[in-house]
C-alpha cells in the first residue's frame, strides 16, 4: 500500500524522515519497495498570474502573455489555449528544469518564437509529470490560492498546493488487513517509538435511534452494521489538500463525496458506502445472503447474477449493493443526491473472498474485507466522515443506527513472562513497559489478580494466543535485539530415511557422469502428452495437472528421457560442442502403477537418472579411432559409471514402458538390471530433426555399491594366452564371452575381447575371427604353460559343446 | 723381430709412448663410434697393444714380469679412458638427439574435459554439508502432497487471504482427498511430526528437507519449478536464540564469516512470531549499491517459531515442546553466490551456462 508521508504526520509527531519512517516499519514487519518523492522533480516550478494575454502578431495559435512571478514580470509565448488573464498557473522560467512530456527532464533556455522573446513556459499536467495526458496547461485553483495571494506568487507551485510529499510503498502481510490504512501504520509506530495517536478531526452523531431492527441477518455473515443518514450535502469539487491527498495514495479526486470515501479508506482502513437516500430506504438497511435468481446493476455499469452465497446491503425493496465489493448503480450518489446515508459495516472475510473470486470484481474495499475488517469502533468512522463531510460538503443533521455482533468474543490469554522468555529469550523491558506499548497498540490489560489477562486489540482479526502476544512484543523491543543463543547442537531422534540411499547413489553417479563429460541438466516435472505420444508413449498413466500453466505442460512426467531428448535439441540447435547431457528427477505415476520412494505418498514417485550423448556426424573427424563405432564409447563410459552398482529394491517394471516405445533402436541396447539404454531409434532423431547418432539411457536410482571386503593381493605371476577363433559370423561376441564365462576353469582369471577381424574371404564363409586374451593364475601354485594350454583345450571343448548350433574353431 | 731378444727396457717405452698417443687420440675423438673404432685399434684381438704384447711368449720370465706390468697398466688406463669417453661422448650425443626432438609437446593433450553438476545441485550440496555439520539430519518427502499436509495442518486456513501467498497446482486425482504440487517443503515437517508423535522419546528432532517446490508463476524473475531447504528443530525448549544462531551460523559459512544476519517481523501462517531474514549484501558489503535497492540488506530467508497450531494438527501438545523452522529458496541463494542475473537460466538447459557457472572450492 502507498503509505503517504504527509498524511502519517497529521496521525503522528514524527520528527523524523520517511526514510526513517519506512525503517521503522520494516523493523515492525511491514517492509517496502522503495521510497518515491511526489513533486521533488518539479520544485523549479513557480506560481505566477497571468496579467497580460495578448495575441502573438505572427501566429495565430500562440498568444504573448505577461507573467507575475512576484519577484518579476515574465514575458511568455504560450502555444495553449486554455487560459485567460488573471489565471494562475505553473511557471518554468529560464534556467529550470522540468521532467518534460517524456519525463527524461529538460531545461528551460531562452528562446526566440516566431520573433517573439518567451523567458519561460506555463507548463501542462503532464509536462510536469503529474497525469499522462492533459488538455492545456495546467491551471491553479484561483478560490485556494486568493487565501494566499499575496506569499503565493513566485513559490514552488508544490509548496503552495502541498503537493510535496513523499511515498512509501508499504508490503503489508496478508494477516494484517487491518494494517492497510494511515492510521493503523503510524499506531504502530507510535507504539515502537512511545509516541501517542492523534485523532483526526471528528463531528458526533446523535445517539442510533431504533430503525429497522435487527438489521443484519445472520451474526455469522456479518458482524456489525452501521448507517447514519446525513441530509442536505453539496456535491463540489475537492479542495486541493486532500486531493493530494488522494494521489499519494494512488487514487483519483472524482468530486467531494465520493473522495470522502476514499479518504476515510485510506486514512482508517474502513471501507464505507455512500447511498443516495432519496433512492432507496434507508430505515431498512440490512445486511443479507442474496436471493436465488436476484441480480444486481453495479456501479461499474455491469449487471451480475447473484448467489445464494454472495451477501448484499438491502433494503426492504431489493438488494443495494454487493456487500464489501461494490455498490449498485440504481442507488448511487449522483449529481443531483441532496440526502445520503453513510453505511459502515463489517462481514465474514471468507464469504467477500468467494464472492470477489466468484465475481471476478476487486475493489479497494474488497482487498480489505477479504483479510478481514472488524466491527471496530464503527462510530468512530461515521464521525470522521462527519467531520470529512462538514470541511469539504457541510451537511444538516446526522442520525441512524448502529447494529454489532454480541456473539463476537474478544480473544484474550494470560500474560506468562517465564513461557515468553523461554522462546523469546531475556527481555530488556519491565512488565509495565511491556503492557504500556501493548496498550498503545489497543490492547487492553486486566492486571487486577494473578496472571495479567490480555485482551487483543478489536482490530486484528489474526490473534488470539500468548504467541500473538510474543510477536507483538519481539517487533515493538526490535528482533535484532532478542538475544542470540550459543549455537549447541545434540543428536537428533531417527528420522524417516525414505530417499537416503537414492541421494547417496545419485550422488556417486553424478560425480561419474561428470567424471566423463556430462553435464547436469535440471528439467521442470511438467511433460505435454503429445510430446510423450509422438515417442510412442502412452500419457494417461501420467497423473495430470487440473490447472497447468501451459496447457500443453499437464502432465507430470512418467520418464526422464523426453525431456532430455528435448533438452539435446536445444542445444544442438545453439552450436554447443560435446554434448552430453544427465539428469535426476523424480517421476511420477498412479499409486496403483508402483512402488514410491516414499512412505505414504498419495502418488507413487521415483528418483531415477537418465541421460544422453548425442555424437554429431561432424564429431568423427574428432575421433582419434576412427574406426571405434560411437556406440561403443557410450557403452563403454556406462560400464565405467555403473560399475559395481546393484540393484537394493525389488526387480524394476517401468523399463517394459520403454520397450513398448519407439525411444530405442530395436537391436542396439545395452542391458542392465535396473535400467535400460542404447542408441535412440532413427525415429527419435528425424522427428527432433537430429543429424547424427543419439545414445540414450535411464536408470532405477534404487541402487548402491556393495562393501568391498579385503582380498588378499595374488602373490604368483599370471600366464596371459590368447584364444583366437574362427566363428560364425551370427554368432555374437556377447553370446560368445557368455559361454566363456560359464565355462570358465577356476584358473581362468579373466578374460576380454581382444579383436574382431572380418575380411571378405571370412564373410564369404560367413565366418570372421575372434580373438580373446585371457589371463590364468592359481593361488597355490605357479602353473606351467603346458597346464595352462591343457586347461585351454578344455574350455575350447567346453564352449563348442555348448554352442553346439554353432561353427567354432581354433584359428 | 722374433728371433731378436726382445729388450725389456724398449718394449716398455713403446708401450708407454703407444699410450700417450693413443690418450691423445681418445681425448681428440668426436663421436662414440670413433672411440669405438679406437678401442679396436688399441685394445682389440688385433689390436696395437696385443701387437706389442706379442713378444711377451720369447722373453724372459724377468722381462714377462717387466712387461706385463707395464701392459697391463697401459691396458687398464686405455680402457678407463676409452669407456670414460665413450660415456661422456654418449651423454652429449643423446642431448642433441633430444634437443632436436620430433614430438612437439607444445600441441594439447588428449582430455576428457569434465562435466558439471548443476549450479542448483551444487549450491543444494553446499546447503545441506553445511546444515549437516550443525547437526541437522536430512529427511525428504514427496512432491505431490495432501493438500491437508501442504496447508491445513500448517496452519492455512481454507478461505483465508494466506492462501493466495503460494498460488498452487492442484493434481487431478481420484482419491477423495484434494492433491497438489507442494507449494514449499514444510510439509516433509509436517510427515516428521506425524510419525514422531507416536515415538516414546521422540525429542530432540533436527532436521532438515530439501526439494523441489511448485507454483503457479511464470515470468521472469519466478518458475513454476524451484527449489527450496527447509530446517526445523524440536526440543523441549528452543526458542529465537537458538534460530538465530543457527541461521547466523548457516549464512556466515554460506557466504563468508563477515557476513551479517538481520531479522525482521513478518508472517508465515506456520511460525508465531514470524520472521523474514536478511543478510548484508554480498555485492556491496552492506554499503548499498543497485541489488539491495540502496538498503545494505538482502532478503533470504523465512523463519520463526513453531505455530502452536501446527504442533497441535501434527498430535502434539504444544505447552510441552518448542520448535522453530527456516526455509529459503536455492535458487536465490544460487543467484547470490555465482552472481546469476537471471533465474530463468537455470532451466534453459543450456551447457555454455552451465559449464561456466560452478562454485569453486567451498569457502570456509
Amino acid at each position: 500500500m502507498k503509505l503517504s508521508f504527509r498524511a502519517t504526520k497529521r496521525f503522528l509527531d514524527f520528527s523524523g524522515t520517511a526514510v526513517q519512517l519506512a525503517e521503522t516499519l520494516a523493523d515492525l514487519g511491514f517492509p517496502n519497495d522503495g521510497i518515491k518523492s511526489l513533486g521533488a522533480d518539479i520544485t523549479q516550478v513557480l506560481v505566477g498570474k497571468i496579467v497580460e494575454k495578448n495575441q502573438h502578431p505572427q501566429a495565430d495559435r500562440l498568444s504573448l502573455l505577461k507573467v507575475d512571478i512576484g519577484r518579476e514580470l515574465l514575458s511568455i509565448v504560450c502555444g495553449a489555449s486554455n487560459m485567460k488573464a488573471g489565471d494562475y498557473v505553473g511557471v518554468a522560467p529560464v534556467g529550470s528544469t522540468i521532467p518534460g512530456v517524456d519525463g527524461e527532464g529538460m531545461t528551460l533556455k531562452r528562446a526566440k518564437i516566431r520573433g517573439e522573446e518567451s523567458f519561460g513556459m506555463c507548463c501542462s499536467e503532464k509536462e510536469l509529470g503529474l497525469s499522462d495526458e492533459s488538455d492545456g496547461i495546467l491551471i491553479l485553483p484561483e478560490a485556494y490560492l486568493k487565501t494566499i495571494e499575496k506569499e503565493s506568487l513566485g513559490k514552488p507551485v508544490v509548496d503552495v498546493m502541498g503537493w510535496r510529499d513523499e511515498i512509501i510503498e508499504v508490503d503489508v502481510t496478508p494477516n494484517r488487513g487491518d494494517a492497510l490504512c494511515v492510521r493503523a501504520l503510524a499506531r504502530e509506530v507510535g507504539a515502537k517509538l512511545g509516541l501517542k495517536l492523534k485523532a483526526p478531526f471528528s463531528v458526533r452523531w446523535k445517539n442510533p435511534s431504533s430503525w429497522a431492527n435487527p438489521s443484519i441477518e445472520n451474526f455469522e455473515d456479518a458482524y456489525g452494521l452501521a448507517g447514519c443518514l446525513v441530509k442536505s450535502v453539496h456535491i463540489k469539487a475537492t479542495p486541493e489538500n486532500w486531493k493530494s491527498f488522494l494521489q499519494a495514495c494512488g487514487s483519483r479526486s472524482i468530486n467531494n463525496l465520493v473522495d470522502i470515501t476514499n479518504i476515510v479508506l485510506f486514512e482508517m482502513g474502513h471501507p464505507i458506502h455512500f447511498f443516495d437516500a432519496d433512492k432507496m430506504d434507508p430505515q431498512s438497511i440490512y445486511v443479507r445472503r442474496a436471493r436465488e435468481g436476484e441480480t444486481l446493476e453495479l456501479l461499474d455499469g455491469k449487471s451480475i447474477d447473484l448467489h445464494s452465497e454472495d451477501l448484499v446491503i438491502a433494503d426492504k425493496s431489493g438488494a443495494l449493493s454487493l456487500a464489501g465489493i461494490m455498490g449498485g448503480k440504481a442507488s448511487s450518489v449522483t449529481d443531483e443526491t441532496k440526502n445520503i446515508l453513510i453505511e459502515v459495516a463489517s462481514f465474514n472475510p471468507k464469504l467477500i473472498r468467494a464472492s470477489v473470486q466468484r465475481h471476478k470484481i476487486k475493489s479497494e474495499s474488497s482487498l480489505r474485507f477479504e483479510r478481514g475488517v472488524m466491527p471496530w469502533k464503527l462510530d468512530e468512522v461515521i464521525e470522521r466522515v462527519l467531520g470529512l463531510l462538514q470541511e469539504l460538503s457541510g451537511f444538516e443533521g446526522a442520525e441512524g443506527t448502529k447494529v454489532v455482533s454480541r456473539q463476537l468474543n474478544r480473544p484474550h490469554c494470560l500474560w506468562n513472562r517465564k513461557r515468553v522468555e523461554a522462546k523469546l529469550g531475556k527481555l530488556e523491558w519491565s512488565d509495565d513497559e511491556i503492557f504500556d506499548r501493548l496498550r498503545m497498540l489497543d490492547y487492553e490489560l486486566d492486571v487486577r489478580g494473578g496472571s495479567p489477562k490480555i485482551v487483543f486489540p478489536a482490530y486484528r482479526s489474526d490473534a488470539e494466543l500468548l504467541e500473538d502476544v510474543m510477536e507483538d512484543v519481539a517487533r515493538l523491543v526490535g528482533y535484532d535485539r532478542l538475544e542470540v543463543k550459543p549455537l549447541l547442537s545434540s543428536e537428533s531422534v531417527v528420522l524417516i530415511d525414505d530417499l537416503q540411499a537414492q541421494t547417496k547413489a545419485a550422488d556417486l553417479l553424478l560425480d561419474r557422469f561428470v567424471s566423463r563429460s556430462y553435464t547436469e541438466i535440471l528439467n521442470w516435472s511438467f511433460v505435454d502428452s503429445k510430446s510423450l505420444e509422438l515417442l510412442g508413449v502412452d500419457p494417461s498413466s501420467a497423473p495430470e495437472i487440473a490447472n497447468p500453466i501451459h496447457s500443453e505442460k499437464s502432465r507430470m512426467r512418467p520418464m526422464l528421457l523426453p525431456h532430455l531428448i528435448q533438452s539435446v535439441k536445444y542445444n544442438a540447435e545453439r552450436w554447443e560442442d560435446n554434448i552430453r547431457l544427465v539428469e535426476f528427477g523424480p517421476v511420477f505415476s498412479a499409486p496403483k502403477d508402483g512402488l514410491s520412494d516414499y512412505r505414504g505418498s498419495p502418488l507413487c514417485e521415483e528418483w531415477r537418472v537418465a541421460c544422453a550423448f548425442f555424437w554429431r556426424t561432424s564429431d568423427t573427424k574428432k575421433l582419434w579411432h576412427p574406426k571405434i563405432d560411437p556406440f561403443f564409447i557410450f557403452k563403454g563410459q556406462m560400464a565405467d559409471i555403473f560399475e559395481g552398482f546393484q540393484l537394493l529394491r525389488e526387480p524394476v517394471s517401468w523399463i517394459e514402458a520403454y520397450e513398448a516405445s519407439n525411444i530405442f533402436h530395436p537391436r542396439r541396447k545395452v542391458s542392465f538390471d535396473f535400467g535400460i539404454a542404447g542408441e535412440a531409434h532413427p525415429g527419435v532423431l528425424k522427428e527432433f530433426d537430429l543429424n547424427g547418432r543419439l545414445f540414450i539411457g535411464e536408470w532405477s536410482l534404487r541402487v548402491g555399491l556393495a562393501d568391498l571386503r579385503y582380498a588378499r593381493a595374488e602373490q604368483l605371476p599370471p600366464i596371459d594366452l590368447d584364444l583366437s577363433l574362427l566363428v560364425d559370423q551370427k554368432l555374437s561376441v556377447g553370446r560368445l564371452s557368455e559361454s566363456l564365462e560359464k565355462c570358465k576353469p577356476k584358473e581362468l582369471e579373466n578374460f576380454r575381447v581382444y579383436d574382431v577381424f572380418e575380411s571378405e574371404a571370412l564373410l564369404k564363409e560367413s565366418k570372421r575371427a575372434v580373438t580373446f586374451a585371457l589371463r590364468y593364475r592359481s593361488s597355490e601354485t605357479s602353473l606351467s604353460m603346458e597346464e595352462v594350454m591343457k586347461l585351454q583345450e578344455r574350455l575350447l571343448t567346453k564352449i563348442q559343446a555348448e554352442l553346439s548350433e554353432y561353427r567354432i574353431a581354433l584359428r | 723381430m722374433s728371433s731378436k731378444a726382445p729388450d725389456s727396457d724398449n718394449v716398455c717405452k713403446d708401450l708407454e709412448s703407444m699410450l700417450a698417443l693413443a690418450k691423445e687420440k681418445i681425448h681428440s675423438a668426436k663421436s662414440s663410434d670413433e672411440v669405438e673404432q679406437l678401442r679396436v685399434e688399441f685394445l682389440g684381438k688385433k689390436g696395437k697393444v696385443s701387437a706389442l704384447l706379442s713378444i711377451l711368449r720369447d722373453a724372459t720370465p724377468e722381462d714377462r714380469k717387466k712387461i706385463g706390468a707395464t701392459g697391463n697398466k697401459v691396458k687398464i688406463n686405455l680402457e678407463t679412458g676409452i669407456s670414460r669417453k665413450k660415456l661422456e661422448l654418449e651423454k652429449d650425443e643423446l642431448n642433441k638427439k633430444l634437443e632436436n626432438d620430433e614430438l612437439d609437446s607444445s600441441l594439447p593433450g588428449l582430455t576428457n574435459a569434465f562435466g558439471r553438476p548443476h549450479p542448483v545441485r551444487q549450491i543444494m550440496r553446499e546447503a545441506c554439508q553445511i546444515l549437516e555439520r550443525a547437526g541437522l539430519k536430512s529427511v525428504y518427502g514427496p512432491e505431490v502432497e495432501y493438500e491437508d499436509y501442504c496447508f491445513d495442518r500448517l496452519n492455512f486456513k481454507p478461505g483465508h487471504a494466506a492462501r493466495d501467498m503460494q498460488a498452487t497446482f492442484f493434481v487431478k486425482n481420484a482419491q477423495a482427498e484434494s492433491l497438489v504440487l507442494r507449494t514449499h517443503t514444510s510439509p516433509v515437517q509436517v510427515r516428521v511430526l506425524l510419525d514422531l508423535a507416536k515415538k516414546e522419546f521422540p525429542l530432540p528432532i533436527r532436521m532438515f528437507a530439501p526439494g523441489r517446490v511448485y507454483r503457479v508463476d511464470d515470468d521472469a524473475t519466478h518458475s513454476p519449478m524451484f527449489h527450496q531447504i527447509e530446517g526445523l528443530v524440536v526440543d523441549k525448549t528452543s526458542g529465537m536464540g537458538d534460530l538465530k544462531a543457527h541461521l547466523d551460523y548457516f549464512f556466515r559459512q554460506f557466504f563468508s564469516q563477515s557476513t551479517k544476519v538481520r531479522f525482521r517481523p513478518s508472517y508465515f501462517p506456520f511460525t508465531e512470531p514470524s520472521a523474514e531474514v536478511d543478510i548484508s549484501c554480498v555485492f556491496c558489503d552492506g554499503k548499498g549499491c543497485r541489488v539491495c535497492k540502496s538498503s545494505g540488506w538482502l532478503e533470504v530467508a523465512g523463519a520463526g517459531l513453531v505455530h502452536p497450531e501446527v504442533f497441535k494438527a501434527c498430535g502434539w501438545d504444544p505447552e510441552a515442546v518448542g520448535g522453530w523452522a527456516f526455509g529459503m529458496g536455492i535458487e536465490r541463494l544460487a543467484m547470490l553466490k555465482l552472481r546469476v542475473p537471471d533465474l530463468r537460466s537455470f532451466f534453459e538447459n543450456r551447457l555454455s551456462f552451465l559449464r561456466a557457472t560452478s562454485l569453486g572450492s567451498p569457502s570456509r
